[in-house]
């Protein structure tokens, strides 16, 4: 089964990762993942603390530190990442493939001039000049919606409220012109009406530059704004991939299903979250079979006995889950799938 | 008769000054009406600085306030640290976001729920006991896990370790200060639950003080937004969630992520203010579409309408007169 | 900012003057400078003379009153012992103690510093391990025992070395390892403290995905904010500098400022030692003021917090 032949924008990826595992000295982390992005696409990574969501695109671009051991491939443009030499892929960060994260004011460094900051990348990947940076800054804060750009670009992090400090993370992620925008919980750390402020920029950005976003997040709800696809992952594998509308209405795994009751809803009325019992495994204590068995409501003898192929659902193309429910009992091929759609 | 009562509460925080410079007013709350009557769930939502967590602490006598008075079941808030203060703290608790912040990490999590208990010399020692074995039943974990030091648990199970102990003492009103907002949504609809289980059952007086609306949305009987230091609007959150009156009750309501919104995602201009510069009148008017001269100069209180809630907003108060 | 020169500038002018009388009253009290410098069999008239030419006859207020005026004229009077002028005797020894706390200094902080970094970008691994393991050694190892040490294998047995004294420049050598020997390893330990929390801060992370390779990242972002707690501990490393000196100049006989005190104490030589005290009194203080300063201008949130 080559789930990637299946997805959308296979044929060109920009992104795609195959098996991919990440494995720290206390268990593994991320445990075969395939996935793939193509250009100008917005995806959504949903799933909790330990599910492996951002260890995986941090593991794939590189800044995880020697602990982290990673096996399979991550393709960009259809270079290997992986086997690529530290420099180039560290060039292709800041450049390429930008990175936002989730609270803006620690990771700016607090000693340095935000438009300082943010002119490194601006001679690091587009060789300006010194009064070519600090222009092409101020028009970026004027991208992003910081006002009074001129005076704002010589004020410390500190000096910035937690809003205008990711917008200035995201200044700093478009200076480098990326192809590929990934941004970690980027709203987590803001207040609702900053998070739909930021919301509306990435997604106005994303647009008109046609850049390609992988939105990170543990809000379904956020992730669903923006994006087209969303993943779900737990315990470090995906277990559902289905065009945004798709997934929240109907879901096919278990979990999804779990984490949209468990998710509190305007206009349900009082007391109505149906919480997903038990917690999340341990990375070193992980179950034989689906990792979602022991928390599953519907889970039957053979689910404890081996992972479950991560399949399309029946007659949806576009839609994969990995559940031995959801799956059709007489797997598809991918000429099968793609005649039913 | 409400338990909990604020009647025009306000807080003044001194910011800053120094030899040569006064020191800057921060209006922390200005005039903050609230109350929670036994059994019922009161939220509070607003966004950083809006004087929702000092409102708590005030709740709770934690704080004094300077203006205005506290009522708890009836009578005024005693002094801080006097002893008829110190017997009302077995009848109220607090519940904060950070559990693993609120116990203390070398000691066994059986321990720290019997400390209440043995604070307030309730029972002896062998019905206390059996007691933290009842209260860690009650927040869905074994007794033997009572055993285990913080550490050893997960952040829901130490959260509900927190909720245990603030349960011991058989607390008429508990205020939660983002109770679960550090756990994951699965996690936190589990230790929700068993929140609102043991609030019913208990016919607790709770404060729930969170910026997730939805959340707030979902578990309270009656929800008060604030802003700057001031309840914009109060009312239950069908009302408010439903057809938001004040403008940045409006605002907030449409900020929530809704995948399938119909409406375009709302353009909120500005970043909340700085409670130290409060502007004039009503506080929201600087990012306030609809803001006239009127609503720069005054300011235009909480007012009560027909239909049982109240909005501080001049326009809404044209439009519908109570 | 005015206003916060304006403070510590009180506040150093008022720690010189607790130490001014802390150090009068001390001296004074605690035995008589005439006994000790004519010693105890001295004739009742000559002590009664040396103690009118001194003035140790007035009431200890009018000592101190006639004192401080002097001090505020710059004059710190003769010695009692010699009657040699004390600024002169004094700064004479500054430059002698400088000749060997100044390159002690610069090599400590330089391989304190290096050596921290490095550990601290190979935490855990069996580099770090050695280096702290020797920073232990060097900071628990008290300098006169290692300078002993020295002395033992360099001049007493292979000889290389002087043991002692300023004749040329090879006797400075020793000292100056010693003393750089005990800073290294105190800065080396902080260093790394300061830099593997630095590490861990998500503005590092941020570095790396900028696009900078690893030691950009370490240089441009890593080392100016770890660097702020070090600045500190290298401005009190500067502000002890000529009061530090004591042990080591004893054990290499560098005829310095620190076996000046050592003398005048011993002989009461209470002139000298007052102006020596002052003296490194206000370097302590000069030299914290300036970290301040330094402190705001490594970390742009020290402003805020104090104004």
């Amino acid at each position: 089964m080559a789930p990637s032949m299946t997805e959308a924008g296979a044929a060109h990826p920009l992104l795609r990762f195959d098996d991919f595992h990440v494995r720290f000295p206390r268990g593994p982390a991320v445990r075969g993942i395939d996935l793939s992005l193509s250009k100008g696409e917005a995806l959504g990574i949903v799933g909790e603390s330990g599910s492996g969501k951002s260890v995986t695109w941090l593991a794939a671009l590189g800044l995880l530190g020697p602990a982290a051991q990673i096996t399979g491939s991550v393709r960009f443009d259809d270079q290997d990442l992986r086997t690529m030499p530290a420099g180039r892929l560290a060039r292709l960060r800041g450049g390429r493939i930008a990175l936002i994260s989730q609270d803006p004011m620690s990771a700016l460094n607090p000693v340095q001039r935000v438009g300082r900051q943010i002119a490194e990348v601006l001679r690091l990947h587009r060789g300006l000049s010194k009064t070519e940076a600090r222009r092409e800054t101020i028009r970026l804060f004027d991208q992003v919606g910081i006002p009074d750009a001129r005076n704002r670009v010589d004020l410390f992090p500190h000096e910035l409220s937690g809003g205008q400090n990711q917008r200035v993370m995201i200044a700093m992620a478009l200076a480098g012109q990326p192809d590929l925008l990934v941004a970690d919980e980027p709203t987590t750390a803001l207040d609702v009406t900053i998070q739909a402020q930021i919301l509306t920029l990435l997604d106005d950005l994303r647009r008109d530059l046609g850049m390609a976003l992988v939105l990170i997040s543990h809000d379904l709800a956020v992730v669903g704004e923006l994006c087209d696809r969303i993943s779900v992952f737990y315990a470090g594998r995906i277990v559902e991939s289905a065009p945004m509308g798709r997934l929240l209405r109907a879901p096919a795994h278990p979990y999804t299903a779990g984490l949209i009751a468990a998710a509190p809803r305007l206009g349900r009325g009082r007391g109505t979250l149906t919480p997903i019992p038990g917690q999340v495994p341990d990375p070193w204590n992980m179950p034989k079979g689906c990792a979602f068995a022991p928390r599953c409501l519907h889970v039957r003898a053979d689910c404890t006995h081996a992972q479950p192929d991560f399949a399309p659902v029946a007659g949806h193309r576009s839609h994969l889950s990995a559940c031995v429910l959801s799956t059709p009992a007489q797997t598809l091929t991918p000429e099968q799938t793609d005649a039913l759609t | 008769m409400p338990l909990l009562e604020l009647r025009s509460v306000s807080r003044t925080y001194a910011r800053g000054g120094g030899l040569f410079q006064a020191p800057t007013p921060v209006h922390a709350l200005s005039d903050v009406s609230l109350s929670v009557a036994r059994g019922k769930i009161l939220g509070i939502v607003g966004e950083s600085g809006c004087g929702k967590s000092t409102t708590g602490r005030i709740a709770l006598g934690l704080e004094a306030p300077d203006g205005g008075e506290v009522l708890f079941d009836g009578a005024p808030m005693p002094p801080e640290g006097s002893a008829a203060w110190r017997a009302l703290r077995r009848r109220m608790q607090l519940v904060f976001q950070d559990p693993l912040g609120a116990l203390d990490k070398r000691m066994s999590v059986a321990a720290q729920i019997a400390e209440p208990l043995e604070i307030h010399a309730i029972g002896t020692q062998e019905t206390r006991a059996a007691r933290v074995a009842e209260l860690l039943r009650a927040v869905g974990l074994r007794p033997d896990q009572g055993e285990a030091q913080p550490l050893a648990l997960s952040g829901g199970q130490r959260q509900r370790v927190v909720l245990a102990r603030a349960l011991a003492s058989e607390p008429e009103l508990l205020v939660c200060d983002e109770p679960v907002s550090a756990l994951d949504v699965s996690i936190q609809a589990q230790v929700v639950n068993i929140l609102l289980g043991l609030q019913r059952q208990l016919n607790l007086a709770m404060l729930f003080i969170s910026h997730d609306l939805k959340l707030v949305g979902t578990i309270a009987d009656e929800v008060a937004v604030m802003y700057l230091g001031r309840v914009v609007e109060r009312g239950t959150p069908a009302q408010l969630f439903a057809a938001p009156r004040h403008p940045y009750t409006q605002v907030l309501v449409s900020s929530i992520p809704d995948p399938f919104r119909t409406t375009p995602r709302p353009r909120l201009s500005g970043e909340p203010p700085d409670p130290g510069n409060r502007p004039s009148g009503c506080a929201f008017h600087p990012r306030c579409a609809r803001a006239s001269e009127h609503c720069r100069r005054t300011d235009p209180g909480l007012s009560l309408r027909a239909d049982g809630r109240a909005v501080a907003c001049h326009h809404d108060l044209q439009e519908t007169p109570a | 900012m005015t206003r916060f020169l304006i403070r510590r500038l009180l506040r150093a002018v008022l720690t010189i003057l607790i130490v001014v009388v802390a150090a009068f009253v001390a001296l004074r009290t605690t035995s008589d400078p005439a006994m000790v410098i004519l010693g105890p069999d001295a004739p009742p008239d000559a002590l009664a003379a040396f103690r009118k030419a001194w003035g140790l006859d007035q009431p200890l207020v009018i000592q101190f009153a006639s004192y401080a005026w002097q001090i505020l004229h710059g004059e710190f009077g003769k010695s009692m012992l010699d009657g040699a002028d004390v600024l002169q005797k004094v700064t004479a020894r500054v430059g002698v103690t400088l000749e060997i706390m100044v390159p002690a200094l610069i090599l400590g902080v330089v391989f304190g510093v290096a050596l921290g970094t490095l550990a601290a970008l190979n935490r855990g691994r069996w580099l770090d391990r050695l280096m702290m393991f020797g920073a232990v050694a060097g900071f628990s190892v008290p300098g006169f025992v290692l300078g002993l040490v020295l002395v033992l294998i360099f001049a007493v047995n292979l000889h290389w070395l002087p043991s002692g004294g300023n004749d040329s420049w090879t006797s400075a050598l020793l000292p100056v390892f010693t003393l750089a020997v005990g800073w290294a390893a105190i800065l080396a330990r902080f260093t790394r403290s300061a830099m593997i929390e630095v590490l861990d801060q998500p503005y590092i992370r941020t570095g790396s995905a900028k696009g900078l390779l690893w030691h950009e990242v370490v240089l441009r972002h890593a080392l100016p904010n770890a660097s702020i707690p070090v600045v500190t501990m290298v401005g009190f490393m500067v502000g002890g500098l000529l009061a530090g000196a004591v042990v080591t100049e004893s054990v290499f006989s560098w005829p310095g400022l620190g076996q000046l005190i050592v003398t005048s104490v011993t002989s009461r030589d209470v002139s000298v030692v007052q102006c020596v005290l002052v003296l490194v009194a206000t370097t302590m203080v000069v030299s914290n003021m300036l970290v301040d300063l330094l402190y705001t201008w490594l970390d742009p949130r020290m402003k805020e917090a104090q104004a």
